[in-house]
């Protein structure tokens, strides 16, 4: 065991002292052994360095690399386990002043880190003055950060110092005091995480993402989900369209084959909406393939063998009623708004307002088509393209909340409106 | 209606004729890849076929048949296209879901198959060109190859296919500004942080992690999802802690005193 007195303490003294080129890097081995043997070894260092940081600063005979051997030892301690302990040991010597932690730290040139990590670590000394004033130095470090315009305060300056204290053993336990002061403070940027105080002590966990078990289970059920969408991304609107007009031969048979998507929820109904209304005409071929895809997806035949050329609206709705009776027909047309959607034609809008109306005795949600702009904006415009110039038994924005101009105000203006029954403008 | 019929994967498979005329249903929409001139009642044909061979991939009696026999490659063709139309990303989609079933089940034998026949260039394609489920699927493909030791490894191995790897991330990132995704962005940040095990990814990593990840434009996103939350937490934490070094290495022994 290596006594520790004041002749090491004068050594280790004469060895900053005279520190050269040619001796650095020995003199720096040594320095970091001693501060390896114990939190005694290190307690001697630190108070060493503090001696000839404040005490010896100005003695003209120091060696030019002594501030550099100075701080780089002192850094090196810093990353110890017991640095607080030491460092709370080492103080008991010396007179701390309020100017104290300023002037070490600036001599040292310390990192925004390492400066609030010093501050932190003197909330393990007994001595209530120092805590205290650890806890001030701590915050006027922020602060000075966050009054200069200069330096704000980023999220990248909260990482380094959070990062710092959390991979640095003997300091990462005060990241709750950390916490508590970047809480009381005006940061500009809000950061976004600050990681978890470690619970064992002094451990720092090195486990691989990979062996997470939890995360792996929970990125199975995600996947689980997907397969689920993708199925029903491609079923229900497409098999039908494929199958023909046949499948709207009757309830029976509509209902059978919409079963196979249970349960119909309110987007896969738009969808299907969306895809019949697309298709009132040109299925035609689609006839040949009928009869086949019925023996493989049902049991029964069409009773009628003829050839379907049309949608039976009547029986697809009263199907999907059936079928799925809780359906929020306001919701249904809400998510027309789906890639794909789009009316080619006047007879397809003919088509969809016949649904509607058959499915749904309100009157047609006027928010869902006008209230907002759709991301699909072609799908949406030529809904309006061909519901301004509907005539109003088919469609009418009269239940329209928000009116432009009254009809008298504008054949004053001089407007020519559409059809002589059209009495108002709308601009929801 | 496959989840009525747990065992529908083996009648498929041993049932005479049925796996070549699925394949047949494959090969017959070559021709009308390209140039792209696919309809939407095509795609749709082949993509009931795909499921049925889904259902194959996911069968553990079948899935090593499935891999042996090399019906993967057959759908090679459809993980290249660059059409984004509604009956190329369906095929595209539905290709990701059969290679998805393959790599939910935990083995090295199915990460080694892909490895070996390039299928990770193919799922960065889908990362570049596909919809936002196509991007989510295809990254969780990549994400379970590099859970895998020797994924991680192959990606991390070469400069090129690291670069290619952490572009199609990037690119996913980017243009999250506009559609932001939380379940992709979940799986992009989970890959993130295990190619962060890999001592050369790390250091890779520490120089191209996509800059909203770190400032903050994802916190909305990442509020509601603790899992999510924790994983970005570790892995700027790790990334970060690379850039702190600089610190002498510890010396061993005693400082020699008489």
């Amino acid at each position: 065991m290596i006594p520790f007195n004041s002749a090491v303490a004068e050594d280790v003294r004469s060895l900053v002292q005279g520190v050269d080129d040619s001796t650095f890097d020995s003199t720096h081995r040594e320095l970091c052994q001693l501060a390896d043997c114990s939190p005694d070894g290190c307690s001697l260092l630190l108070q060493v360095c503090l001696d000839e940081v404040l005490l010896n600063a100005d003695v003209a005979k120091s060696s030019r690399l002594k501030p550099e051997l100075l701080s780089t030892v002192f850094k090196y301690c810093l990353d110890k386990p017991y640095f607080s302990t030491s460092f709370c040991e080492a103080l008991k010597t010396v007179h701390v002043s309020d100017m104290f932690l300023v002037k070490l730290s600036n001599e040292l040139n310390l990192s925004a880190g390492e400066r609030v990590g010093v501050g932190l670590a003197l909330s393990d000394s007994g001595n209530l003055g120092l805590i205290t004033k650890g806890q001030k130095f701590s915050i006027a470090e922020i602060e000075e950060i966050c009054a200069n315009p200069a330096h704000v305060l980023t999220n990248d300056q909260i990482h380094d110092i959070v990062v710092f204290l959390h991979q640095t053993d003997g300091l990462s336990k005060h990241m709750d005091s950390f916490t508590n002061i970047i809480s009381l403070l005006n940061v500009k940027e809000m950061p976004f995480y600050v990681p978890a105080p470690i619970k064992e002590g002094n451990a720092r966990p090195t486990i691989s993402s990979r062996h997470m078990e939890l995360y792996t289970g929970s990125l199975d059920d995600d996947f689980d989900s997907l397969l689920s969408e993708i199925g029903k991304e491609i079923s229900m609107a497409d098999i039908i369209t494929e199958l023909g007009y046949g499948c709207t031969s009757d309830i029976a048979h509509c209902k059978e084959i919409l079963s196979l998507f249970e349960p119909l929820d309110d987007m896969g109904i738009s969808k299907l909406l969306g895809a019949v209304v697309c298709t009132h005409v040109g299925l035609g071929e689609a006839h040949n393939t009928y009869s086949t895809f019925m023996s493989a997806v049902g049991n029964s035949q069409p009773s009628d063998s003829s050839q379907f050329t049309a949608w039976n609206i009547d029986v697809l709705v009263d199907s999907i009623n059936e079928i799925a009776p809780r359906t929020n027909w306001i919701t249904v047309v809400e998510n027309l708004d789906h890639e794909g959607f789009c009316i080619p034609d006047e007879a397809a809008f003919c088509l969809l307002m016949s649904i509607y109306s058959r499915a749904c005795k309100d009157p047609f949600p006027l928010h869902a088509v006008c209230g907002s702009l759709w991301k699909n904006t072609e799908g949406q415009l030529s809904f309006l393209k061909h519901a301004v110039a509907a005539p109003t038994d088919t469609f009418t924005f009269k239940h329209c909340s928000r009116k432009m101009v009254s009809l008298s105000y504008a054949r004053q203006s001089g407007l020519v409106l559409p059809g002589p029954s059209r009495g108002f403008m709308p601009t929801c | 209606k496959r989840e009525m019929f747990p065992d529908l994967a083996p009648l498929l498979w041993h049932s005479f004729g049925t796996i070549i005329v699925l394949l047949q249903e494959i090969i017959v929409v070559y021709p009308v890849l390209s140039p792209p001139t696919l309809s939407l009642l095509a795609s749709s044909r082949v993509c009931n076929a795909l499921a049925l061979l889904q259902c194959v991939a996911s069968h553990p009696e079948t899935r090593s048949h499935f891999l042996k026999a090399h019906i993967p490659l057959y759908l090679c063709s459809f993980l290249e296209n660059t059409s984004k139309t509604r009956p190329f990303e369906y095929l595209r989609l539905t290709s990701l879901g059969v290679i998805g079933a393959l790599v939910k089940a935990e083995g090295t034998e199915v990460i080694n198959f892909l490895l070996q026949y390039e299928f990770v260039p193919l799922c960065l394609h889908a990362m570049a060109v596909g919809s936002e489920l196509s991007k989510t699927v295809a990254t969780f493909i990549i994400e379970k190859i590099v859970l895998d030791d020797a994924g991680l490894g192959y990606i991390c191995a070469t400069a090129d296919r690291f670069f290619a790897v952490g572009t199609a991330l990037a690119g996913m990132v980017t243009s999250m500004d506009d559609k932001p995704s939380p379940r992709l962005l979940k799986h992009i940040i989970h890959c993130y942080l295990r190619i962060t095990d890999n001592p050369r990814g790390l250091e890779a990593l520490q120089t191209c992690l996509p800059t909203t990840l770190i400032d903050g434009t994802f916190n909305n996103l990442t509020k509601d999802d603790p899992t999510m939350q924790q994983w970005l937490q570790e892995l700027l934490v790790k990334v970060r802690s690379g850039k702190m070094g600089g610190l002498p290495p510890p010396v061993q022994g005693h400082m020699p005193r008489v």
